[in-house]
């Protein structure tokens, strides 16, 4: 689900953290602009694994923060096409199921992946396969297996979540998620890991 | 701002676990601990607690591992010439029936013999386990800061 990946970029380090080891400030740094947040055709930044190179530092004449120009590896999240992952059912909706890994929520499965024949029951909410004559139900909080499909990265506008009176209300507009995966819940082995519980 | 390289290697959940808890990351934050604030920037500490949910309730085997087990398995696999994408999924899915094993292992049944699928299986068993409690009873909360809500009313 993860991968290790190179970035370079100019860090800045304002003068209070001066009295910090360089490397620890410049990682610092980079954790506050990079970690929880998805970079756009890479995947979501966790956290900064080592740094490769670190510049010499410059002062610009207006202030004085210390400028590094840095090479550096992440640990970002973002699974390959084909990959098996393990996540929570977070919420159920006509249109198909959302799973979570916690600090990833954004995880789609169609309902035309579930496997089939599928019913969705709007009293409840909540998706149900009609296996040989049993209701299995895809609960919300179950873990469920499923496979990477696709990765649909979005370039989003920073103002995207502001209603069109660009004041206090949030447009709930979950197309217009930055990383979104697409998976697949249809091939044996995969749906809630209670349904395929028995070992050998 | 610049991706140089968008993969310079794949880490299994295990190597992130790893990593993580070495570096500190995946222990509870000290609410006590007037320079945490220093070290860890928020959109981390926010992060690192929801990655901390993800080993506790959802990939529940990485963390009991150990570095020689991992290296273990990944000798005892090696005859089967999986590539590189199927070793992983067998590390982070874990395995333990035939069903699951084939959702790792691509054609798997006109790559390999049932005899051989089975030892694929007897090798995972071997070189890394799988803690028993498997139960999702308790486990239906999906909200990582809900679950860490209950546990400070423990105090």
């Amino acid at each position: 689900m993860f991968v290790l990946a190179e970035f370079k970029d100019t860090i800045r380090v304002k003068p209070h953290a001066f009295s910090k080891p360089k490397v620890e400030a410049i990682e610092y740094e980079i954790n506050a602009k990079y970690a929880n947040k998805v970079f756009h055709d890479v995947g979501f930044c966790i956290c900064v694994h080592e740094l490769v190179e670190i510049g010499d530092g410059i002062v610009q004449h207006s202030e004085g923060s210390v400028f590094y120009k840095v090479k550096f590896r992440m640990i970002v999240f973002r699974p390959f096409p084909g990959e098996i992952i393990v996540g929570k059912i977070k919420a159920s909706a006509p249109d198909g199921i959302w799973v979570s890994v916690g600090f990833f929520d954004d995880i789609f499965i169609a309902k035309e992946l579930l496997p089939s024949p599928r019913e969705f029951e709007e009293s409840e909410q909540v998706w149900v396969w009609k296996y040989q004559g049993a209701d299995l139900f895809l609960d919300v909080g179950e873990r469920v297996r499923l496979q990477v499909q696709r990765l649909e990265f979005k370039e989003v506008r920073p103002d995207a979540a502001q209603g069109p009176d660009g004041g206090d209300t949030l447009v709930e507009a979950p197309a217009e998620v930055p990383f979104k995966i697409i998976g697949d819940m249809k091939s044996p082995g995969t749906g809630p890991l209670a349904w395929w519980a028995q070992s050998e | 701002m610049q991706c140089t390289n968008p993969q310079v290697a794949l880490l299994s959940d295990f190597e992130v676990y790893q990593f993580m808890s070495e570096e500190g990351l995946l222990a509870p934050v000290d609410n006590k601990d007037k320079n945490a604030r220093r070290k860890e920037p928020k959109s981390l500490m926010y992060l690192r607690r929801e990655v901390a949910y993800y080993f506790e309730k959802i990939n529940k085997a990485a963390p009991n591992w150990t570095e020689d087990q991992v290296v273990a398995f990944m000798r005892a696999i090696q005859p089967f010439k999986l590539y590189k994408g199927e070793k992983l999924r067998l590390l982070n899915v874990r395995p333990k029936n035939l069903v699951a094993l084939l959702l790792c292992v691509d054609e798997a049944d006109e790559r390999y013999t049932p005899d051989e699928q089975a030892e694929m299986l007897r090798i995972l068993q071997e070189t890394l386990p799988v803690p028993d409690i498997e139960g999702d009873e308790d486990d239906m909360a999906v909200d990582p800061a809900g679950d860490e809500a209950m546990a400070i009313d423990e105090y």
